[in-house]
């Protein structure tokens, strides 16, 4: 089956204090017809920056090399015109923070609503029918009531349930999902998750989700990548990954995580600290942090290599041994 | 020091004024924390947990109850005053490193600031600072840096070695890791793990993430709506938790352990604390509720050996 | 200790010293308007080695004479020369401009931290200030001209007054913001008193906005002494302010327009200039601006 989305050697780079800071470095994945694709790191790793760049949400001044094929068309050098109208249509976004992603002046009706217009031409009483529709799929309760309520009446997560509609309104191909549920309290964060797994199959679409949580990543994803400091350093099957992971970063970070089913005395640590972004480490940037660090781990960036079964890894001395 | 608590908490209430109505952010919890020991006040927004931890180092004023500290009660009448004097053992750590050290103020002097305070000469504060800056893991030269020359982990050290200056007892850990990226919260973990050993120091750790929770903590105790719902020792809680929300938070921690059967899932939102459920507050939540959960709120009862549950269904023993 | 904890801690972060200032200095309006403003307070300051000629001098042979080579901006209806007045006039105004820039800056950030810090104080110190800002300046101006007399001192307490309740609720919003934040609430349960907190945490972190809010004010005063100058309550002649230049030119405003350009190009630059300052100051210092990667 041919992807459905496909980023190319995907480079970004911000306007740093000295020059250029490099914030993804040459990004290869694809994402599959109704996959759900987990994308995972930590702070600077450049996962959210990749997604915004997907979407030319990207703020000005930001350098983008690569291609991301969708539909035969490469996103990056579509019009702003034709961008529009894919963004929100056959792509669409929900963010982390369900507080600030919702105008608080206008209803929940007014901001679906506006979306259906835009984009499919629904207005009046068949836009506000479809509205109550997609909140009865998001199952908030009593949809057609609330539909006329302004969002500070609404919790965290129901704002999060709000902005899942309006990201599904037009049956969009793939939702990208950017920290959904790390603003969100434990018992809500499990709903959201549910939530989104049962709108993907419902509706047949592909689902790239962002997280720093890599149990929330393996609660939902079917294959997975691995990103650190700007780079793709391992990805994936789900399945494959937490039971062997290839890469140093990826095991290692697997074992600082504290377990809820057993008591341990002490947690094993990865030593050091995320590299800044316009630090320069040459070769491969986990290096320094690295317990399995070879000198030729040095040299030069360390390419990322097939290793078998649809998995990639940017290690090789590990993958040689 | 005496074998005795360093903190006992009695009855604790703590009311808001809102809009003419009453918000009850914490109803009468009580707990006490021995000598090197760990109490995990674990909760999701609302649950009063926050409150509970600023009340204990004297930030927030209680509304009812009594807080004594090394037998010292710092609550009611005279418990200014009998603060001050207990005021050296207790400190207070933050979830966000980046919010919790003056960004005008280098690393050293934020770190000498309490002994300033307590009076301490020069030559005195300098060799604490560098004492901490040590014990910490930082190097001496981070003294001379400002706060936005660190990293999140780096500046969470500086907190903690901020805490330590003055010799606690008792430290206050507001969410301290959950700000940190992952590959970083296990090096704090540690730490703290490591200073207790050390210097028998306790902690009121309050946080969300009950895995962190699970590799710190001795004690924990769940609050829910202002309540403490159940509290037990750590293996007692994880393995035969009693209350169904302590059943349905364990059950909603995502684990990294992919193609795990669905966990029972509990709907519904956090109620709002204006107003209140009637009876038990969890019931509208609650797969097990039944009518005498409606009227009647359940007391926090024994229900094993250091082990109690406020909830009607909870059997004995 | 861990080895790993250790090893997590010594590598720090390298960074480059003065930030703040490298952003300052990279942003374009700040650029201009420090090129401006350090250009009329050099003038200011060297207006006798720039010229010999005394801006008092009156010499009636060479009344109205146009800008030329010899009177580079002209001379006025008693022959003094225009530049001269203007180079010296800037003291005066660019005097006023700092102290009322100073003077408000001081008080309205007293004011402001301690109705933040003193809850108790708030209530009444906005009222306050609510009353003095209703007042208009003008009027003060001519009261306080009335009862100590046309001096620029009284000029100055005028404008001072003016500028004082927007500079203290300015710096009341910033030191409430910060009164909550988690470093303020760790020196509070180390003991720290309000006296200390006011001193080495509030105050020190209200620097930024106090900062910008005092060049929007050095302009503003400027803008204000030629205001006031003009209906004839400004600093008293002879001594040469922009105001009063521009005060005097204004019969001859036809017949002799150089009277009244030169000096209003001068508050134009100066007024501009501040502006550019503060706007560069507010981008880099005000925390909401700033773009995280």
């Amino acid at each position: 089956m041919p992807p459905l989305l496909e980023v190319g050697r995907l480079n970004v780079q911000f306007r740093g204090e000295r020059g250029w800071v490099t914030a993804v470095e040459d990004a290869s994945f694809t994402v599959a017809p109704r996959e759900a694709l987990g994308i995972v790191g930590e702070s600077g790793s450049g996962k959210s920056v990749t997604a915004l760049a997907l979407l030319g949400l990207h703020p000005p001044g930001t350098r983008i090399g690569g291609s991301v094929r969708y539909g035969g068309a490469d996103l990056l050098r579509l019009p702003p015109r034709a961008m529009r109208r894919i963004r929100g249509g056959d792509i669409a976004m929900v963010f982390q923070d369900p507080m600030s992603s919702l105008n608080p002046v206008l209803t929940i009706a007014d901001q679906i609503t506006e979306t259906l217009r835009l984009h499919q031409g629904l207005t009046g009483a068949a836009a506000r029918r479809r509205a109550v529709e997609l909140l009865d799929m998001v199952r908030i309760p009593d949809a057609a009531r609330r539909l006329d309520e302004y969002p500070h009446r609404m919790s965290g997560g129901q704002r999060q349930r709000v902005m899942i509609a309006i990201a599904i309104a037009c049956a969009p191909k793939l939702l990208i999902a950017d920290e959904p549920t790390t603003a969100l309290d434990v018992t809500i964060q499990a709903q959201i998750l549910d939530l989104l797994r049962e709108l993907q199959e419902r509706l047949g679409m592909s689902v790239m989700l962002i997280s720093h949580d890599l149990g929330v990543i393996a609660e939902f994803a079917q294959r997975v990548m691995v990103m650190y400091a700007g780079r793709v350093v391992e990805l994936a099957p789900a399945a494959a990954l937490f039971a062997r992971p290839l890469h140093p970063y990826t095991e290692l970070l697997l074992r600082a995580i504290p377990p809820v089913d057993a008591d341990v005395a002490r947690l094993p640590t990865i030593s050091g600290a995320i590299p800044d972004p316009e630090e320069r480490i040459d070769g491969c940037r986990f290096r320094p942090r690295c317990p399995f660090a070879q000198a030729s781990c040095a040299i030069e960036p360390p390419p990322l290599l097939e290793a078998g079964n649809g998995r990639l890894t940017r290690c090789p001395p590990r993958l040689a041994a | 020091m005496s074998d005795g608590p360093v903190v006992s908490v009695e009855g604790l209430c703590k009311d808001y004024p809102v809009h003419g109505q009453m918000l009850h952010a914490v109803r009468d919890a009580s707990f006490a924390i021995g000598p090197g020991e760990t109490l995990a006040l674990v909760g999701e927004s609302g649950s009063g947990k926050s409150t509970t931890g600023r009340m204990l180092v004297g930030l927030t004023p209680a509304t009812a109850g009594r807080i004594s500290v090394l037998g010292e009660t710092i609550t009611g009448p005279g418990g200014a005053a009998r603060l001050a004097r207990v005021r050296r053992h207790l400190q207070l750590v933050f979830q966000d490193p980046g919010s919790a050290l003056d960004p005008r103020m280098r690393a050293g002097s934020s770190l000498a600031e309490p002994l300033v305070i307590a009076g301490k000469g020069r030559a005195e504060r300098a060799a604490r600072v560098a004492e901490l800056l040590e014990l910490v893991g930082l190097p001496q030269s981070a003294a001379r840096r400002f706060p936005h020359e660190f990293s999140g982990g780096q500046r969470q050290r500086l907190c903690i070695a901020r805490a330590l200056a003055l010799h606690p007892s008792l430290i206050v850990c507001d969410e301290p890791v959950s700000a940190l990226d992952v590959s970083i919260q296990a090096q704090i973990i540690n730490l703290l793990l490591d200073l207790q050993d050390r210097f028998g120091l306790s902690y009121l750790f309050i946080a969300h993430d009950l895995a962190v929770v699970r590799s710190v903590s001795h004690r924990i105790a769940v609050m829910y709506a202002g309540r403490i719902v159940e509290t037990a020792d750590r293996r007692a809680l994880f393995e035969t938790p009693r209350h169904p929300y302590t059943r349905a938070l364990l059950a909603a921690v995502p684990v990294p352990v992919p193609g795990r059967p669905p966990r029972p899932r509990i709907a519904g939102e956090l109620p709002s604390l204006l107003d209140p459920p009637k009876g038990c507050a969890f019931h509208p939540r609650c797969p097990l509720a039944v009518e005498r959960c409606r009227v009647e709120t359940p007391a926090l009862r024994t229900v094993g050996e250091r082990h109690a549950a406020a909830c009607h269904l909870a059997g004995d023993g | 200790m861990s080895e790993a904890a250790v090893a997590g801690g010594t590598r720090l972060a390298r960074r480059r010293r003065f930030p703040i200032l490298r952003r300052l200095l990279r942003h374009g309006s700040f650029r201009i308007g420090l090129v401006l403003v350090l250009v009329l307070v050099i003038a200011a300051l060297c207006a006798p080695l720039i010229t010999n000629v005394d801006p008092t001098a009156m010499r009636i042979r060479f009344r109205f004479r146009p800008p030329s080579q010899d009177f580079l901006f002209g001379t006025d209806m008693f022959g003094r020369s225009v530049f001269a007045r203007v180079l010296y006039g800037a003291r005066l105004s660019l005097w006023i401009g700092l102290a009322v820039a100073l003077l408000s800056g001081a008080v309205g950030a007293m004011i402001g931290v301690l109705s933040a810090q003193w809850r108790r104080l708030d209530g009444l110190m906005m009222r306050l200030m609510d009353a003095l800002a209703a007042f208009p300046a003008i009027v003060l101006a001519i009261g306080l001209g009335a009862a100590l007399g046309p001096a620029s001192g009284s000029l100055i307490i005028a404008l001072t007054m003016a500028y004082v309740p927007r500079t203290a609720r300015v710096l009341r919003a910033s030191a409430l913001v910060i009164r909550e934040l988690d470093y303020v609430e760790a020196a509070r349960v180390s003991g720290a008193g309000s006296l200390r907190i006011v001193l080495r945490h509030l105050l020190p972190n209200c620097m930024s906005p106090l900062l910008v809010q005092m060049t929007f004010v050095f302009a503003y005063a400027i803008l204000a002494e030629a205001a006031l100058s003009f209906i004839g309550i400004g600093p008293p002649p002879p001594a040469p302010s922009w105001g009063n230049i521009v005060a005097e030119g204004r019969d001859y405003a036809v017949e002799a327009w150089w009277i009244m350009l030169f000096p209003g190009i001068a508050i134009s630059l100066a007024a501009l200039g501040m502006n550019l300052l503060g706007d560069g100051l507010r981008d880099v210092l005000d925390p909401r601006m700033k773009i995280e990667t």
